[in-house]
């Protein structure tokens, strides 16, 4: 058999190629997986985030029952005028935010644990909005609430999480 | 000479290759890991938040400003149950046995505390949750949030 100058090393260069190919197919499908999996801490935190603002949301209805019982003239939905709002885990009340202009939560530590507030020193991208609009069919016993939590991902993507729950002046 | 300059060529190319492949082997188990945290965390406190939900009677009512590791409640069985913070672990405890369970997995260090708040008695208790995971390098792997309050409402006449 006549041996023709350079097969061998052809022969690698074809291997290697075929080998280069294969690695950056794999590195590609890791580089995506781990891509997408870092994501799910920020959902997970997103979504959390959107549920508490619901419930802050439902806790201050709840408290307006509460006064109710003794001041009448209080209304069940009082300060839940249509609109853009901002809470956090202290929050009394709903502030008034524009919607293009919200806060970013922050990392605040406090006794030697970590809370996302308005009152932070380490900053975050979650940004959260409620906005609240009154029922389409019963405006006055019917509120709906609708938590939104803005986000960026590591790859500057923009992601998003909302939640929606109606409150009915029920008792 | 050639055979030798094509192995040479050969060895980088697969030297580069597994090493690359390895890194994103390793980056794919701690995003694995990281995944799994933030499930077993969301879990744990999805299921304190529906038990405090339908419960009442949570000790302490306010906590005012501070973190507390541990708080009790009545569920909806009439049970006095007890969430705290037990070492690097979340965990449950009913009375019964008396040892708190953990309720999240062992190779995941959590820490956080709960904050407890009614305004000044005009509102039923809030509690807000706050749990960070790391792993045992220390690496943060996510923090996680919530609030919940209990439905029924305990009337002050």
């Amino acid at each position: 058999m006549k041996h023709i100058k350079g097969q061998v090393l052809g022969e690698a260069i074809v291997a290697m190629g075929i080998i280069t190919v294969g690695v950056l197919g794999m590195t590609g499908f890791l580089a995506r997986s781990i891509s997408e999996g870092r994501s799910i801490a920020d959902q997970t935190t997103a979504a959390n985030l959107a549920a508490e603002g619901i419930e802050i949301t439902k806790n201050i209805l709840d408290g307006n029952a509460i006064e109710r019982l003794t001041d009448p003239t209080v209304a069940w939905n009082q300060g839940f005028s249509e609109g853009f709002f901002e809470v956090d885990f202290r929050s009394t009340v709903l502030t008034p935010r524009d919607a293009t202009n919200l806060r970013f939560l922050r990392k605040e530590e406090i006794g030697g644990a970590q809370f996302y507030s308005y009152a932070g020193t380490e900053s975050t991208t979650f940004r959260r909005s409620i906005e609240i609009r009154r029922g389409v069919n019963d405006s006055v016993h019917h509120i709906r609430a609708t938590a939104r939590v803005y986000w960026v991902a590591r790859e500057g993507r923009p992601n998003q999480v909302m939640i929606s729950s109606d409150f009915y002046n029920w008792r | 000479m050639e055979l030798v300059v094509a192995l040479g060529l050969f060895a980088v190319i697969i030297t580069i290759g597994a090493s690359i492949l390895l890194h994103s082997l390793r980056s794919l188990r701690h995003v694995a890991h990281q995944a799994g945290a933030m499930d077993n965390i969301s879990l744990a406190i999805e299921q304190m938040a529906r038990e405090v939900r339908m419960g009442s009677d949570i000790t302490p009512a306010d906590g005012g400003k501070y973190v507390l590791s541990e708080f009790t409640f009545t569920n909806h069985e009439e049970r006095r149950i007890t969430y705290s913070f037990c070492g690097t672990r979340i965990c449950r405890s009913d009375g019964t046995p008396i040892t708190p369970t953990p309720i999240t997995m062992s190779n995941i260090i959590i820490r956080g505390g709960f904050l407890i708040s009614n305004d000044g008695g005009r509102k039923t208790p809030r509690i807000t949750v706050t749990a960070r995971a790391e792993d045992v390098n220390g690496n943060v792997l996510g923090l996680v949030q919530t609030t919940v309050s209990a439905r029924l409402i305990h009337y002050k006449r």
